[in-house]
């Protein structure tokens, strides 16, 4: 398939996100570009999108998911990653924003996964200096991504309904290569965590648009005002990831510095190897 | 690797407390001087996560990296501290690179590798730092633009394969900063508008 | 009483915004990310207009170095205008003229600032604009100082 830009089977094979479904208009194509392939996007009434490679017509599978809508290029062994926190009924479903950033999407996705850049990078929000310590938390992983469990940080502004800070408990899985989920205590409901996903759309291996989705527990806030402050967060973000050299995200062991706070981010790279992917990084 | 000497900044541009950014034959550099006066010429990436460093601050011993405030002292580029894991104690081996720094003739000198020769040496006279000038044009395109003139001390800082950097040195009172500001924007202009 | 609501990732609002705190203007942030900046009953639809009518006495600017920042934030990363700045400043820091108009900040600082410090969002790395720089360190370090997303404070 000549048309297709990418040479990474693995990443080939995989579901990538390459829009959210309200910016889709009804009717009108919509040009996006995924692994380097320019594609076109149709939505019909119905919540129905089309989805073919620019260069041909060839129709590509198509999943609504999570308010999102994804493709491949090659060919998925299994259904895309689950998130049932989705389908709770008194939950809000905010589409979060979609923001371009010139950095690959590993780098975007260990960005999400990090701890330690909360009172230098989100000052006053998420994190404030002296409460910078990172204690140690739990990571697990198999085939089908990591688990990082048990974080603590102490927040200013957790969300946008805590009106004082608190310590905040953070659990953290990444069941594809390039999307993550955060969950993190719910102010309204102790027993029951605030989800926020990230789903990072490879443009190119160095060039992403991220998703955001946010799926709270929150009677009081307006969707612009949930979505806002994600961007706000996101929008914090982006001079960093800018500003990463290299872009593509080494995965040899020793290539950057660690730290013990860096055990998330060190089994995201491990796995990412184990995997085989090779889009957007620099191969141990 | 062999390498030679090259202006870099001019040593005022080193101001207390903040970061210089420029770049040698495409490599990156943070420059800044500490509150000793010491000039530090460092990679302009964090060993951590390899942010630019010139996003950070220079809190006048140490830089700071802005993405999780590691903290780098000056002289060593040695790692201090760990915001994440406060008393920790950082190997040795966590540095940011760092590359030999000279100040010579008012101008801040370094070198990417094992010089070759020595850093020109102009004798005692009094000699000015112009304002230095950054030309989209390859050094092999500026070279040969460079005027003759007494009193005037013309270096070039290949910054990389397509910009370069004139670091002009006065010893002739005569001519005020702004004349000779005004010629070198001019030959500058020429040589940009005469690039392909 | 003058009140203001924007979204936070607006550099409209920002300017506004930065001119408060700087300033130590009292005002009402209000929830809206509509730009809505309002004094003593009067409404600004533009922000350029309400920086130069709400700038007090020390912060209004010299006319040439205003207007410039009006050009700056139509086109934001002319390399031919980042050069004039560079060069003005650079000779200003010479002169005792470390802001734009002078000796002290106005609102021809404060309308060029969200630009210059977020040019490589438009493409523009700042290496090759010392003296720039340098004043982004100096307006980061004005008591009262605030952020927006995309630039981060200094210690002082």
């Amino acid at each position: 398939m000549d048309f297709i830009g990418c040479r990474d089977r693995v990443a080939l094979d995989e579901w990538h996100v390459v829009a959210s479904l309200d910016s889709l208009p009804v009717g009108r194509e919509v040009a996006t570009r995924l692994l380097d392939t320019d594609l076109t996007l149709m939505r019909s009434p119905g919540d129905i999108v089309a989805a073919w490679p620019a260069a041909s017509g060839k129709a590509l599978p198509v999943r609504i998911r999570y308010g999102h809508v994804w493709t491949s290029l090659g060919t998925p062994a299994r259904p895309l990653f689950d998130l049932p926190e989705f389908a709770e009924p008194d939950r809000r479903n905010v589409m979060a924003g979609s923001v371009a950033v010139h950095v690959s999407p590993p780098r975007a996705v260990e960005n999400f996964l990090d701890l330690g850049h909360f009172a230098y990078v989100h000052d006053g929000y998420l994190g404030v200096e002296p409460h910078t310590e990172i204690k140690p938390y739990k990571v697990t992983s198999d085939e089908n991504g990591v688990l990082v469990t048990e974080c603590r940080a102490y927040q200013p502004q957790a969300s946008l309904i805590a009106d004082q800070g608190f310590e905040v408990e953070y659990v953290y899985r990444v069941p594809h290569p390039y999307c993550a989920i955060l969950y993190k205590s719910s102010v309204l409901d102790e027993h029951r965590r605030d989800v926020i996903a990230i789903f990072v759309q490879p443009v190119e291996e160095e060039r992403v648009v991220a998703h955001m989705l946010a799926s709270v527990l929150d009677d009081v806030s307006s969707d612009d005002a949930i979505k806002n402050f994600q961007l706000l967060i996101f929008a914090q973000d982006k001079p960093i990831l800018e500003n990463q050299i290299p872009k593509r995200l080494p995965l040899h062991p020793r290539a950057e510095a660690w730290a013990p706070a860096d055990a998330g981010s060190a089994a995201y790279r491990r796995w990412l190897s184990s995997r085989g992917v090779q889009y957007g990084t620099i191969p141990a | 690797m062999t390498s030679s000497w090259y202006p870099v900044a001019s040593g005022s541009d080193l101001v207390a407390r903040h970061i210089f950014h420029t770049a040698l034959e495409g490599q990156e550099l943070a420059l800044w001087r500490d509150d000793a006066g010491l000039a530090n010429v460092w990679e302009n990436r964090c060993p951590h996560r390899g942010v630019r460093l010139t996003m950070g601050a220079n809190l006048g011993t140490e830089l700071r990296c802005q993405y999780h405030g590691w903290r780098f002292s000056s002289g060593s580029g040695q790692c201090a501290s760990i915001p994440a894991h406060p008393g920790f104690v950082p190997s040795q081996g966590l540095r940011v690179k760092t590359y030999p720094c000279v100040e010579r003739h008012g101008l801040v000198w370094t070198s990417l590798g094992e010089a070759e020769a020595d850093i020109p040496d102009l004798g005692t006279a009094a000699w000015q730092p112009l304002r230095a000038l950054f030309v989209e044009a390859p050094m092999a395109a500026v070279a040969p633009q460079l005027p003759e003139q007494d009193g005037l001390m013309l270096f070039l800082q290949p910054v990389s394969e397509t910009q370069t950097v004139i670091h002009g040195l006065s010893a002739d009172p005569a001519f005020s900063l702004r004349q000779h500001d005004d010629a070198l924007t001019r030959l500058r202009d020429r040589i940009e508008s005469a690039a392909p | 009483m003058i009140s203001l609501s924007g979204s936070p990732l607006s550099r409209e609002a920002y300017r506004i915004r930065l001119l408060f705190d700087l300033a130590g203007l009292a005002y009402e942030k209000l929830e809206s990310t509509d730009l809505r900046i309002k004094a003593d009953g009067e409404r600004f639809d533009d922000a350029w207009r309400a920086l130069s009518r709400l700038a007090p006495p020390d912060w209004q600017p010299d006319g040439r170095w205003f207007a410039f920042a009006r050009r700056l934030a139509s086109s934001p990363a002319d390399t031919a205008l980042f050069r004039e700045l560079d060069q003005h400043l650079w000779f200003g820091e010479r002169a005792g003229a470390p802001f734009l108009c002078g000796d002290h900040p106005t609102i021809a600082d404060i309308g060029c600032f969200p630009e210059v410090m977020m040019s490589e969002q438009a493409g523009l790395s700042r290496m090759p604009y010392p003296a720039l720089r340098r004043w982004g360190d100096r307006m980061r370090r004005l008591p009262g100082f605030t952020v927006m997303p995309g630039i981060f404070t200094l210690p002082a």
